[in-house]
């Protein structure tokens, strides 16, 4: 799922800034004379709790609240010790960052560095940004003069801070990118999907934190991370929900080998193979996704049946039985809660392939797999010695009943998979 | 969480309160023009005719289909917010536009009465918060600009302070509505509208010092709220999310029962009354809410084992195995597996039993008297005698059936 070496990369990159940023912020004492300033130390104390406060979205520690006040030091014009230079900032929010990592550490609470580091590096790039002197002025001068509109002031600031958290997006997006074998864009614009309100929201907040804060003080910073922090309430109740809908895919998938209907592990197995498959012909993460879904519960209709199909095989079935088992798993599928895409696919996983070839009957390609999937597990029931027959067996309906395409990427998977399915 | 309705409990009569509804729609119109033109000194004109325009668009838009915001059902609706926020902003005479325009958006999806109650019954509450606003002295704005953290903080103590008051009288005035118009006991829908709902209406309207910080204080202006549209929605999205946690729970039963229904036609209604009459049976026993529940899914998914195939290999199939790893159904694992080493359990179980024989009884003898089905059950040596005796005074207080003739056990 992770690529190790990428992490660590980022990671030194990280750690490389910090080391640049104590280089020129050090000397000189300007650093420790920080500590006098209110604004500056609540911003702080606000990174070290909100990278406790994290929340787990797709193996991704989300930190909005230490995002939103640290870019909110990192936006902030002349006030109570702000700005700080970039060296200065870097240097500050990555002692609060650690300070936060140390107390999950001692807490016994995970803590990951990789996803600090893409933090900080969104943070560094936001503040060199403000900072960059654009014609005669940085983004922060400008902001500071009295001239400037709140509203364009806003629109400005929020710019820079979208910077900085798209890179901190796309950084954890690259992480990932080996294992998934998927194009990185797809990859990107599907976590932007995913992560799209937390980020506008830190987005946000930092940015209008940074306005209100010469009006207002130091009480901005607490008045404007009271969203986020009811947002993160809300984030932990969806990452429940979202727990329970997989529990509930993952409990029906069980299902049918505890009745007895199935071979044990059937459905885990064959959403094992279409999902390399999938990764093999190179789908998209939402295909993949409802791929996986839609393997899990193929079979699950066959709980219906008072006498089983032997073995639950259903590759060795009658049509009519097939189309019965068909017609129940789509009903309990929908009763699941399966997305459209889900309930397509297997909707069309009994169609021959003949039917796209001959008739362009669209039939989606994750259905295609999971056809293909199905058919290899129910020849093998998971034993590796099976292959050879099994291939051959489908080779027989190749063009026919299965997408010549798909059938390769069996091959290859099945081959050359270094967790060949058991 | 509740589970699909059984039947158990009759239904109430619905003329005599369809006529109560509309006296109750009728009066709450009244109310909200009397508090209007009451109110009016405190209220004064309105300040920025464009900022009660867009706040009238951002009410009446966050109150449209959000399937384009979230795939799930959550509520979005920042009347609360916006309606307290346009207290201090000085557009507090425009209120009943808010009211109305957030009652228009859901055209097309509620009854025209509906809305208007709505329309009305926002108008009075938001009237009730002008008017505890006026009392604490909060600052309003009147042109002049309030740049200091002080006034920001007397701002949001004034505005909690009117958010509780619209929180209780919402409360009192929902109680006092569904008595009249529904027979629903006005005690409990009181307490259930304070403790279940009370937080997040709180947390939603302290969002309104927010609008009031960028508007007035850092000079941002009417349009500068575009920039906090973001956070507002995903507070708002944040705190309507517990409906989805409960449906997400509610769909795990439901499919279950989908499966069993397949099999054996008729088995999904079974469960429903059986999950109704344990949890019914655990509130008579003084279980609280939790172990409630808890009985509810046990009734519900009891006959789960009815899905494996008859005389399928060894060991035996289980299929209540299949929701081990389900969560929120942890403890009921043990009940469904008849666990005998697990004491909360076997506890549950035998109330779950009764609840299930009961239904059984009554289900294969429909035209028999409750009574005459309870002394058949009550004879049953398996059956738990504290929970036959909670199931006579379930009976008792659920049907108006007479006292049952028969004896318990000793």
């Amino acid at each position: 799922m992770i690529s190790p070496w990428r992490r660590t990369v980022i990671s030194i990159f990280a750690g490389l800034l910090v080391i640049l940023a104590a280089l020129f912020a050090l000397p000189g004492g300007q650093f420790l004379a920080l500590r006098t300033s209110p604004f500056v130390l609540t911003a702080l104390g606000f990174i070290v709790v909100g990278e406790l406060v994290i929340v787990m979205q797709r193996g991704r520690q989300l930190a909005p609240v230490s995002i939103a006040s640290a870019m909110a030091l990192a936006l902030a014009p002349a006030h109570q010790g702000a700005p700080l230079t970039w060296a200065q900032l870097v240097l500050a929010v990555a002692i609060a960052m650690a300070i936060g990592a140390v107390i999950l550490r001692v807490a016994r609470r995970p803590s990951d560095l990789f996803d600090q580091s893409a933090r900080l590096i969104g943070i560094a790039l936001s503040a060199g940004l403000a900072r960059v002197d654009v014609g005669s002025r940085s983004v922060l001068d400008w902001v500071a003069d009295p001239r400037t509109g709140v509203m364009a002031a806003l629109l400005a600031l929020t710019g820079v801070a979208f910077v900085g958290v798209f890179v901190e997006l796309v950084l954890w997006t690259v992480g990932r990118v080996r294992s998934l074998r998927v194009p990185v864009g797809s990859l990107i614009s599907y976590d932007l999907a995913r992560s799209g309100a937390i980020g506008s929201i830190m987005t946000n907040a930092g940015a209008v934190i940074a306005v209100c804060t010469p009006a207002i003080g130091t009480l901005a910073i607490p008045l404007f991370l009271w969203p986020i922090v009811l947002a993160l309430y809300g984030l932990r109740r969806a990452a429940r929900v979202e727990a329970t809908q997989r529990q509930l895919v993952l409990a029906l998938s069980r299902l049918t080998d505890e009745t007895g209907h199935t071979a044990k592990g059937h459905a885990r197995r064959v959403a094992r193979i279409a999902q390399a498959m999938g990764e093999d012909l190179g789908l998209a993460p939402l295909d993949l996704e409802a791929l996986h879904d839609a393997a899990l519960l193929h079979d699950v209709g066959q709980v219906t049946l008072t006498d089983p199909i032997p073995d639950g095989a259903t590759v060795l079935a009658a049509p009519a039985e097939q189309a019965h088992v068909l017609r129940q798993t789509i009903n309990l599928a929908e009763h699941a809660g399966s997305s459209a895409l889900v309930i397509e696919a297997i909707a069309a996983s009994g169609a021959q392939f003949r039917q796209l070839r001959e008739h362009g009957e669209p039939i989606p390609k994750i259905s295609r797999i999971l056809k293909v999937a199905n058919a290899y597990d129910d020849l093998t029931h998971g034993r590796r010695s099976a292959r050879g027959p099994a291939l051959e067996r489908i080779h027989l309906g190749l063009g026919y009943e299965y997408d010549p395409a798909v059938v390769d990427a069996l091959t290859r998977v099945t081959e050359y998979d270094a967790r060949p399915p058991r | 969480m509740t589970l699909s309705g059984t039947g158990v409990r009759a239904a109430a009569p619905a003329s005599p309160y369809a006529v109560r509804t509309r006296w109750v729609i009728g009066l709450t119109c009244v109310a909200a023009v009397l508090l209007v033109l009451v109110m009016r000194p405190l209220t004064g004109s309105v300040q920025s005719p464009i900022g009660l325009l867009l706040l009238t668009v951002i009410a009446g838009a966050s109150n449209l289909p959000n399937r384009m915001l979230s795939p799930r059902v959550v509520q979005i609706s920042m009347l609360g917010t916006i309606m307290l926020a346009a207290i201090p902003l000085g557009l507090g005479a425009g209120i009943p536009l808010l009211g109305l325009a957030h009652a228009v958006a859901q055209a097309g999806r509620q009854a025209p009465q509906r809305m208007l109650f709505n329309a009305a019954m926002s108008t009075v509450l938001g009237m009730a918060g002008v008017a505890t606003y006026r009392l604490l002295d909060g600052p309003v704005y009147d042109g002049s600009h309030h740049d200091d953290a002080a006034t920001v903080v007397h701002v949001g103590w004034a505005l909690l302070a009117a958010d509780l008051t619209q929180l209780v009288l919402n409360a009192v005035l929902m109680s006092v509505i569904l008595w009249a118009s529904r027979g629903v006991a006005m005690i409990d829908r009181f307490r259930t509208l304070i403790t279940g709902g009370g937080p997040s209406y709180l947390a939603t309207g302290t969002l309104a010092v927010l609008i009031y910080a960028l508007w007035v204080s850092a000079e941002g202006g009417p349009f500068s709220i575009v920039f906090l549209v973001p956070c507002l929605i995903a507070a708002r999205w944040a705190l309507g999310h517990e409906r989805a946690e409960d449906l997400t729970q509610v769909r795990v039963i439901d499919t279950l029962n989908a499966a069993m229904d397949a099999r054996h036609p008729g088995s999904a209604q079974h469960a429903a009354a059986v999950a109704q009459l344990s949890q019914a049976l655990a509130e008579e026993a003084d279980l609280g809410p939790a172990k409630s529940i808890d009985l509810a899914l046990a009734g519900a998914l009891l006959r789960v084992d009815t899905l494996a195939v008859p005389g399928a290999g060894s060991p035996a199939p289980r299929p209540s195995r299949a929701l081990t790893g389900v969560d929120f159904l942890h403890d009921i694992v043990p009940v469904l597996e008849h666990r005998l080493d697990d004491a909360a359990a076997v506890a549950a179980g035998r109330i779950v039993a009764v609840a299930d024989a009961y239904v059984e009884a009554r289900t294969a003898r429909p035209d028999a008297d409750p009574g005459q089905v309870y002394d058949e059950i009550a004879d049953r040596a398996d059956l738990d005698v504290s929970a036959l005796i909670a199931l006579r005074r379930v009976l008792n207080r659920l049907d108006p059936m007479p006292t049952p003739a028969g004896r318990h056990r000793a």
